[in-house]
């Protein structure tokens, strides 16, 4: 176990290493670096006294090591829009951006996965028909056509919700927090809602094709055998089965629903790190950009150990294989 | 005296594409309690599903279109579900063919056995233990008290079929189908689990529908012999009748196709053509394409004839013996 | 019904599922339609000259100054909306098209070989694929397109980049079940050119699994055109595409000016969830699994 993990934090570390390089050679190398380390309107002078300071006149590889060095010491530079550290600036924003994932992801598994499984169990009922329709509308229609047509209806025209904001917070542990209040929750549906609806299809879809693969096997036919009844079978035996594929969905979709935040966030004005990466986008705000790209692959990429990890506690099969 | 379980006029078809495949076509038998019966014949012929149709577990495109199954002179045919998920693993057990992929992979063997044991009423998880452990040990499972905890997959496949055994036993069924049990197993522990079976029969004063397609294994373990081909039964007698003066030519043609009754340096007999698509039976008796006694009655559908107290074949044309 | 050739049966089986075959009719009647948009639409939507201000952001069925009914009503510049929408459709439907075959090329080549080849190679291409999958799609076309600027091609490049991984895996795990079978092995042990065994042999076999993934990837590129183009990443404003026209009527919606969001939006959903239904169709009846 321990050779195991060890195993996959230097594949960790290398996958870093290689998306920060691409990182670098993507916003550094291609555009002109010095946009990315001082505001455009800086006199010519502070410009050389720049490109000198940050050795811009020294080889690429040399370049790319001393970027390294300053990663693994945190200095992301300045954001030039809001004119404070990146990291600080990322940060303050990182709170919102995660709890409307979380709650968007939790939602979406927690009504998607009984769902799917209804779905899966009785694949010809008229619910699952419609079951199937909703998901097959939430694959396909854009997240942020659904946002519109959201806040039209529900702010809008009937406006029980509002359209925007995080509405009041509460603090815990030094953090500002919607979910803390009730008004933070009103803000929080319509966004939830609209980036939980495509999760949804997809674990809808998942526990479908899991439950009616498995509802076939020789497992149930025996646990029917033994007098269980249908929701025993289902809770103890098809869950825990179709739970494997699932729990990597859903660690990997914790992340590009993050990813995905991006659109919500712009239509619902939410102030995450989704919004922030666009409006840096627009502005051309370089440090954040990079800043913002290094912080999604390291979470994808502690993601994808977590997922792993949580493999080998599902699947007692693949826990002693490993072991041994 | 009444017998524990009497089939009658059993029809079990499957619905699909190219008509009705009719898997089970008009079988009757009956069994008393604590006896043994084999039910022989090969893969096709009928044999599992009249297993799985009398526990009601056939799913859809299959249905049980006709006949009855009485357990104690109850109908267990159009029973609510309820009624017969109560007698299912607790009147009547089912042992399947492939340990493997009858017991969950991720659930270990004690959580599995106390679901077995939870469908029959509630139970305490140191109740659960107890009588597990019992059972297991009686199975012949060594250190059953450690092995609670350990998942299917760390036995070996003889030992993972006598789990699959001792859920079945867990709550003393008065009658246990076995599907096969020893097919996929080791030559050497077929031998002992088949003893085994029948001196655990024997003692709890179980009977058993024992199902194979290997006449040799049958003829070791049951006292009576029920021969199925296409869809019927076509002969039917006590085991050491059957064997020494069998009257259907089928019947005739798989006992001197056993390598045992081969002559040393000669080829094996071999029952000529093979076995017919249910699709596409021929009129009257199925087996006469094949069937060197062959006559123009064939085309009409042999009876089930009683000859005598015990014995009963379908055939015009029985061999010796059958003028009686 | 078995001697009918495999294109046959295949569209009899596909016939027999209504819904597919109505979403059959909706995509080909959209591409014709979006095909003919110059000879249909009512007006230019791209010709600047044409557009009359006066008539901006008047709800459908308003006659405007040039004496035709703005069926659908009109947006901030005073452009016809269901010609707009005629155009943009065909801006969408021909970059879906472009981007997925680029993509299609791409990976289906990329797949192949890298399981052709085996062994080190596969290896490290595989691993960068799978670690591109792991990504998501939305941000790497994101980025690139922050990085490559607005047009057409930087937008192809993105989608390309975003969406060839699902054609090289999906070509990878079929070309590795192929490779492993006798036949290839024998035509590999003949003279032929190894290119022309992965072409001729192993490359039609993998095709039916990458039909599926081509068609849900066309339906997905022209949603992340969309999306792109909504966040103002995508195509220039002068040529506005379905994306763009709901972006810009995104700030009028909540003065309920509902109709300049709400039928690009249609439009885009009936043609994305029709190729939808189209490609599960195909995918069930592809998927031998399903098969009774």
């Amino acid at each position: 176990m321990l050779g195991f993990m060890i195993q996959r934090l230097l594949q960790a570390l290398v996958v870093m290493l290689i998306i920060s390089a691409m990182v670098f050679v993507g916003v550094y190398a291609v555009g002109n670096p010095i946009d990315v380390l001082i505001s455009p309107d800086a006199t010519q002078a502070i410009r050389e006294a720049a490109i000198k300071a940050y050795g811009l006149d020294q080889p690429l590889w040399k370049q790319y090591l001393d970027f390294l060095g300053r990663l693994v010491a945190g200095d992301f530079g300045r954001s030039f829009l809001y004119n404070m550290p990146v990291l600080d600036l990322i940060g303050s924003r990182i709170p919102a951006t995660l709890e409307l994932t979380l709650v968007a992801v939790l939602g979406a598994t927690l009504l998607g996965v009984p769902l799917g499984m209804y779905a899966g169990y009785r694949p010809e009922s008229l619910a699952s028909r419609l079951i199937m329709s909703i998901s097959i509308l939430g694959f396909s229609v854009p997240t942020f056509w659904i946002g519109l047509v959201l806040i039209f209806t529900f702010a809008v025209q009937l406006g029980w919700l509002p359209a925007g904001n995080r509405g009041e917070t509460a603090t815990l542990f030094g953090v500002e927090w919607s979910f803390l209040t009730a008004n933070g929750w009103k803000h929080m549906l319509l966004p939830a809602l609209n980036l939980s609806l495509f999760k949804f299809a997809m674990m809808v879809r998942l526990a479908r094709a899991g439950t009616r693969e498995i509802m076939l096997t020789d497992t149930v036919r025996f646990a029917r055998a033994t007098g269980e009844s249908e929701f025993t079978i289902l809770r103890r035996h098809v869950l825990r089965l179709i739970s494997i594929p699932i729990v990597t969905v859903f660690g990997l979709e914790f992340g590009s629903t993050m990813a995905f935040a991006v659109v919500t966030e712009t239509i619902f004005s939410w102030p995450g790190v989704g919004k922030l990466i666009i409006d840096s986008i627009a502005s051309l705000d370089r440090p954040v950009m990079v800043a913002y790209l290094m912080l999604v692959a390291f979470f994808f990429i502690v993601i994808n150990l977590l997922v792993d990890l949580s493999y080998a506690a599902l699947d007692p099969r693949l826990r002693t294989r490993r072991a041994a | 005296m009444t017998a524990l379980l009497a089939v009658s006029d059993l029809a079990t078809h499957f619905a699909t594409r190219q008509g009705a495949l009719k898997a089970v076509d008009g079988v009757s038998f009956s069994i008393a309690e604590g006896e043994i019966i084999g039910l022989v014949g090969e893969s096709g012929s009928g044999k599992s599903v009249t297993g799985f149709s009398i526990l009601g577990l056939i799913d859809p495109p299959g249905r049980i279109v006709g006949g009855s199954v009485k357990l104690r002179g109850r109908e267990l045919v159009g029973l609510p579900a309820r009624d017969l998920r109560a007698i299912r693993g607790r009147e009547i057990a089912m042992v399947f063919q492939d340990p493997s992929a009858t017991l969950n992979p991720v659930l270990t063997i004690g959580m599995q056995m106390r679901l077995a044991l939870e469908a029959h009423g509630a139970v305490g998880e140191a109740d659960a233990r107890t009588r597990s452990v019992e059972v297991l040990a009686r199975v012949g499972i060594p250190d059953a008290g450690r092995r609670l905890d350990a998942y299917p997959h760390q036995f070996s496949g003889g030992m993972r079929q006598r789990v699959a055994i001792a859920i079945a036993l867990l709550n003393r069924p008065r009658l246990i189908i076995c599907d096969e049990p020893t097919t996929a197993l080791d030559v050497s522990i077929q031998a002992q689990i088949l003893t085994e079976m029948r001196d655990l029969a024997r003692e709890f004063g179980t009977a058993m529908i024992w199902i194979s397609h290997d006449l040799a294994t049958v003829s070791s373990i049951a006292s009576r012999l029920l021969v199925m081909y296409a869809g019927r039964i076509i002969e039917e007698g006590p085991v050491a009748d059957v064997l020494r003066e069998p009257r259907h030519p089928y019947t005739a043609g798989l006992l001197a196709s056993l390598p045992a009754n081969a002559r040393p340096g000669m080829d094996l007999r071999q029952i000529p053509g093979s076995t017919p698509s249910l699709f596409d039976l021929p009129p009257g008796c199925a087996f006469q394409p094949r069937c060197e006694r062959r006559s123009d009655a064939c085309i009409v559908m042999p009876e089930l004839v009683a000859v005598g107290p015990a014995r009963r074949h379908r055939c015009h044309h029985p061999l010796a013996g059958a003028q009686a | 019904m078995n001697d009918a050739t495999p294109l046959a049966r295949f569209w009899q089986e596909f016939r027999a599922n209504r819904v597919a075959v109505g979403a059959l009719i909706v995509v080909v009647a959209i591409m014709l339609v979006a095909l003919a948009a110059p000879l249909i639409a009512p007006q230019n939507p791209y010709d600047l000259g044409t557009l009359v201000l006066m008539d901006a952001r008047r709800p459908p069925g308003y006659v405007g100054t040039k004496g035709f009914t703005h069926w659908l009503g009109t947006d901030a510049q005073g452009r016809d909306l269901f010609s707009a929408i005629l155009y943009g459709l065909r801006i969408s439907i021909q970059i879906g098209i472009i981007a997925g075959g680029i993509a299609f090329v791409l990976g289906a080549t990329l797949g192949t070989f890298a399981a052709y080849f085996g062994g080190r190679i596969e290896a490290l291409i595989m691993r960068i694929i799978d670690l591109q999958l792991s990504f998501p799609a939305i941000l790497l076309a994101l980025v690139l397109a922050a990085l490559l600027g607005q047009g057409k091609v930087p937008l192809i490049a993105a989608l390309v980049t975003a969406q060839y991984a699902y054609f090289a895996r999906t070509a990878h795990g079929a070309a590795s079940a192929e490779r492993s079978k006798d036949y290839v092995e024998a035509a590999l042990s003949t003279p032929l050119a190894p290119a022309r065994v992965v072409f001729r042999h192993i490359l039609p076999n993998c095709l039916p699994p990458l039909i599926v993934v081509g068609t849900v990837q066309i339906a997905n590129s022209i949603a992340l055109e969309a999306t792109l183009s909504f966040l103002g990443l995508g195509l220039p404003v002068s040529e506005p595409s379905l994306g763009m026209l709901i972006a810009n009527g995104f700030q009028y919606m909540l003065s309920g000016r509902y109709w300049i969001s709400i039928y690009p939006g249609v439009a885009l959903i009936v043609l994305i969830v029709a190729i939808n239904l189209v490609g599960d169709q195909i995918r069930d009846q592809l998927n031998p699994r399903l098969r009774r």
